[in-house]
């Protein structure tokens, strides 16, 4: 599906296509840029490929599996890769990709500073963005304006408002969990004038009741696969109502951004302002801090810490994030994946155990 | 006195059931090795179950274990909630619960009303549960009913590092080559398990109730190893092959939120 819409985007709008490996990136110059950015979360489920077997075992399998899809031509229909500075081994695989993977085509970094704003960070990241943009240029051929970047900025705000507000109205949406997901996701790959109309759609059909009254739960990790997680959670009677997946509620800002900057000093200031993520080294109480205020405004009644095994920027705070709820009362449940197409019947057993935990939790209080 | 619920435990290496009646008292049960088709076999516990004590098929059945959903039960409860409720049913108090079970090991820490407070559970691999120690057991060809005495027959512990299942085989096989004794090693194994849950169990508190369940509680020898582990032994409870099907049935009947401990656990 993703191969025929990325086509027809070529086919019908001339626009040049960039694959990027997680999790963040300045949308904004791709868009101003005229580029379409689609991105590969491994792809999950089973390797696509034998170059998995290139990286070691314990490496994530986000990617191994991109390794995996790269080598077997899996996106040879894009134009160029980014591989921003997610970690080590996404940055690693820029140059596995080209040296094992048989990658050829243009390869993008994209380095964001680590740890709180600092001047000097605030520095460097304008001079990436500057790099960068440089760089997307030279493949789409075209130097977008000042006010053309400006534009994206503030169409790129909209998306994240709408996504922010589907998120925080979470029960008076008429939509399961997979649903929800399938929608926000989709902004992975879609034109993004496209996937805010989708998100309007959605928002439209917001209930002034609340549409459900299952238990709800808030989920911290990486990226929401496999999905059965989320059917599994619905035969049980319980929903998310908090995100702070790194795919998709972490990189929408919760608030409103007052940036009265424009074009890249915009971006700069912009990139502080999202919400900590442990990928861009954020101090660690100041992201419990975070995740303790989502937990409370939700309304959840339990933490679920998704991580992606050898996903070591998630894995490094999850003791910590632990304790802090533990300490608290609240039953958390730590749950880790890797990219499976199908839970395990311990995982499974597992999420159903946790949810009969906050039921009885529930009644007794 | 008539039949009031019926609990299956459709596990990874046993299918257990019970009757229970309106005192919460085992009146029928049944222990069976697990066949690939758990629904067929379920069917055929449940009716067995049902003609053994005469109860018709409006007493309610609840299923728990691996194959809990494929059971066609009137409710499918996790093990981890059924264990909780069945060895809350023999002790009556909060405690930490260790089932070691033949595809999982689960620390279960009840509450005061038999509910869950927290778990903690090994997945996907079989270091640290029943097929652990029932996989290399049989690859030294000993009979598992002659496994605790041999253990606690010698005084030597030969260690074994690996807890993974197939590194520790190949492990005992190198012992074995180079002169180890054989029970010595099969103390070892059980040291290496005992040490495998030790971890998953955490610290405890030193006044908290611990209980064992599981078909593996029935082998007196690892009891003992975990009480060296984890510096006092655990408790085992009646029948522990039993607790997750109490629990389910004791869940799905009318006596189920009554906590009124039946017997008392058999002090080790």
């Amino acid at each position: 599906m993703r191969k025929e819409y990325i086509e027809k985007q070529k086919r019908e709008h001339g626009r040049k296509v960039i694959g990027t490996l997680p999790v963040h990136y300045p949308k904004e110059l791709f868009t101003a840029a005229r580029a379409l950015v689609v991105e590969i979360w491994g792809p999950p489920g089973t390797p696509r490929g034998p170059d998995a077997g290139r990286v070691q075992t314990y490496v994530c399998p986000v990617v191994r599996n991109a390794l995996a899809f790269l080598a077997a031509g899996g996106a040879d229909v894009v134009d160029a890769m980014l591989f921003p500075h997610t970690c080590d081994s996404i940055q690693g695989l820029a140059s596995l990709a080209p040296d094992l993977g048989g990658w050829d085509k243009p390869t993008l970094r994209f380095i964001h500073p680590k740890g709180e704003r600092r001047q000097s960070s605030a520095r460097f990241l304008r001079a990436e963005l500057q790099q960068l943009l440089t760089e997307i240029t030279k493949i789409t051929g075209f130097t977008p304006s000042a006010s053309d970047l400006d534009d994206a900025i503030i169409l790129h705000r909209e998306i994240d408002a709408k996504r922010r507000h589907l998120l925080e109205h979470r029960r008076h949406l008429p939509f399961s969990d997979l649903e929800l997901y399938a929608l926000l996701r989709r902004g992975e790959m879609l034109w993004p004038a496209e996937h805010l109309e989708e998100l309007r759609a959605a928002e439209a059909k917001m209930t002034e009741q609340p549409a459900h009254s299952e238990v709800p739960v808030m989920i911290t990790g990486y990226v929401p696969e496999p999905q059965e997680i989320f059917s599994t959670l619905g035969e049980v009677g319980a929903m998310v109502v908090a995100d702070d997946y790194a795919a998709v509620g972490r990189r929408v800002p919760r608030h409103d951004v007052a940036v009265s900057a424009s074009g890249l000093d915009a971006l700069v200031e912009q990139t502080f302002l999202q919400p900590p993520c442990p990928t861009r080294g954020a101090n660690e109480s100041l992201r419990i801090e975070y995740l303790d205020r989502l937990f409370k405004q939700s309304g959840a009644a339990g933490l679920i810490i998704h991580t992606v095994k050898f996903c070591e920027p998630e894995l490094f705070d999850v003791p910590a994030i632990r304790k802090h709820f533990s300490a608290r009362n609240v039953p958390v449940l730590s749950l880790e994946t890797e990219l499976e197409p199908k839970l395990s019947g311990q995982a499974t057993t597992r999420l159903e155990a946790f949810i009969e935990m906050v039921k009885s939790n529930a009644r007794a209080a | 006195m008539k039949a009031v619920a019926i609990g299956i435990d459709a596990g990874s290496t046993t299918c257990k059931g019970v009757a229970i009646n309106s005192n919460a008292e085992i009146i029928a049960s049944l222990v069976q090795p697990v066949e690939p088709l758990i629904e067929v076999q379920a069917q055929r516990c449940i009716a067995e179950l049902r003609q053994r004590c005469g109860a018709g098929n409006n007493v309610p059945v609840a299923a728990t274990g691996y194959g809990r959903k494929r059971v066609g039960a009137d409710r499918a409860i996790t093990e981890i909630t059924c264990h909780a409720r069945g060895a809350f049913h023999h002790t009556g108090k909060a405690g930490v619960l260790i089932d070691v079970g033949g595809q999982d090991t689960k620390v279960i820490h009840v509450g005061s009303r038999g509910e869950v407070v927290d778990f903690a559970m090994n997945d996907k691999c079989a270091a640290g549960t029943g097929r652990f120690l029932e996989v290399i057991v049989q690859r030294l060809g000993v009979s598992l009913e002659d496994v605790a005495k041999r253990v606690e027959g010698t005084d030597r512990i030969v260690k074994v590092s690996s807890t993974c299942t197939v590194f520790a085989e190949s492990e005992v096989v190198s012992l074995l080559a180079q002169g180890e004794p054989l029970d010595g090693i099969l103390r070892g194994l059980h040291t290496a398990l005992a040490n495998r849950i030790g971890a998953l169990a955490g610290r405890l508190k030193p006044d908290v109730d611990l209980i064992m369940s599981g078909g593996v509680a029935l082998n007196s020898a690892m009891v003992k190893a975990l009480g060296t582990t984890l510096g006092r032994t655990p408790r085992v409870v009646p029948q522990p092959q039993l607790v997750g099907a109490l629990g389910a049935a004791l869940l799905v009947s009318f006596v189920s939120e009554v906590p009124s401990p039946s017997s008392t656990p058999v002090p080790m």
